[in-house]
């Protein structure tokens, strides 16, 4: 290959892998920032400090980088919940555990929505394939031991995993603070759009998944 | 009021009714074919056949506009599902029902996602009270019908409402999974797209959000 060598600039595999980290960190910074994914390969080199060039060093291009980054996320996110779930814990505790891992790491749920629009873009690239895989992979991973932690049968892991994911991502949309902020809504109206809040929300439908699972 | 006769083109009540409900037929027509909110306000006029002032008169700004699509969508999915509502039906039958009428009117899931973020913070306090409070009134018929129909402890409806619109609208965000190309997929991998759809993935949960309130099985 002929790449000039001022784009080359050795490295070890220790350094480029820094690097890499390094490039994905701004980016989930830029989606925490902005609630979006509009950013483009120049912000991302010019708060980084170094040139568009040697992000596509790394990443071939914008979907890759995102989609490698909604991996990474959704990754931290499912490593996460499960560092604090443990055998023996109540439902209860279980379902917050997740609701407060949702809340702490807000890249995989930000990212959701709009990732589809990268796979749609991108569909015959191999990158997509291989995030695919990886993505089912770690989820089911997580979705098996939730099921051995929680004794239930074959099948029913995933099922709840899913769903808790389905219902989380719903519950965040719901986000109400300007309107509890008001003083204009009828007492009830008021305790009627309360119970949207996002934790609150999920609380209520994840205690309902749980007893429909352990009745299954 | 001083506003030239040309712009003020004398109508009757009837008359703005009809003129509002084409541009938001307008509107909404835009959204579901795009897919999102970005089109612009000249762009629904045009489809209408009138200047873009016209359209200021009836909607302050774009966002007054959404939240009236939003609300006319979720109006019209809950009206549905209360009409489907019959006394006995089986669990099965209402979460079907239910996924029916959030599928026949897609507006609603496609704006909730912009509700808080973008919506809420650009239309006047009062719009989004009085549709608020129109919005809750209609999902509280609902879900009493539902307490009435289903035999249900009284809330429960109201429980079960909310936990569905929320695991719906976050199916909803993996709806596209099934277009990678399944040939190039592992097999496992292959088969777990193919039972990607709303209406699966919805159906899965929905089976243990009924059990789990009302302590009934779904058939």
């Amino acid at each position: 290959m002929n790449i000039r060598e001022d784009f080359m600039r050795p490295r070890s595999d220790r350094e480029n892998a820094a690097r890499r980290v390094a490039i994905l960190d701004v980016a989930e910074a830029l989606v925490l920032e902005t609630h979006n994914q509009r950013f483009s390969i120049n912000n991302v080199a010019s708060r980084l400090g170094v040139s568009q060039s040697t992000i596509f060093l790394h990443f071939r291009n914008r979907e890759e980088l995102l989609t490698t980054l909604y991996t990474r996320v959704g990754k931290n996110f499912f490593e996460t919940f499960l560092s604090r779930v443990h055998e023996g814990m109540s439902d209860k505790a279980f379902c917050e555990a997740f609701i407060d891992t949702a809340v702490e790491f807000p890249g995989f749920r930000l990212m959701r929505p709009m990732i589809m629009r990268v796979v749609e873009e991108s569909l015959n690239q191999d990158y997509i394939h291989d995030a695919v895989k990886e993505i089912y992979l770690y989820r089911t991973a997580a979705a098996d031991k939730v099921e051995e932690l929680l004794k239930l049968e074959p099948g029913q892991g995933r099922r709840l995993v899913k769903s808790f994911v389905n219902l989380m991502c719903g519950a965040v949309q719901a986000d109400i603070g300007k309107l509890l902020a008001t003083e204009k809504l009828d007492e009830d109206v008021t305790d009627g759009v309360r119970s949207f809040d996002f934790r609150d929300a999920f609380l209520s439908g994840a205690e309902l998944l749980m007893i429909g699972i352990r009745h299954s | 009021m001083a506003i030239r006769e040309d712009f003020q083109r004398a109508r009757t009540d009837r008359e703005k009714e009809t003129r509002r409900v084409e541009i938001l037929d307008a509107a909404e027509a835009l959204l579901l074919q795009s897919g999102n909110e970005r089109f612009a306000v000249s762009a629904i006029a045009a489809n209408v056949g009138v200047s873009k002032s016209t359209v200021f008169l009836y909607f302050g700004n774009k966002e007054e506009m959404l939240l009236a699509i939003y609300e006319r969508a979720f109006i019209r999915a809950f009206t549905q599902l209360g009409e489907t509502l019959t006394p006995g039906m089986s669990g099965r039958a209402f979460c079907e029902a239910f996924i029916d009428s959030m599928i026949n009117f897609p507006a609603m899931l496609m704006l909730r996602a912009q509700l808080a973020r973008t919506i809420e913070r650009n239309v006047a306090l009062e719009s989004m009270v009085s549709t608020k409070q129109r919005i809750f009134s209609t999902g509280q018929a609902v879900a009493e019908k539902m307490d009435r129909d289903m035999d249900l402890e009284s809330g429960s409806g109201m429980r079960m409402l909310m936990a569905l619109v929320n695991l719906t609208a976050g199916a909803v965000q993996a709806d596209s999974l099934p277009y990678v190309d399944a040939n190039a997929l592992p097999e496992d991998i292959a088969d777990l797209l193919h039972t990607v759809s709303i209406r699966n993935i919805f159906m899965s949960g929905a089976e243990l959000i009924f059990c789990g309130a009302t302590g009934r099985p779904f058939d």
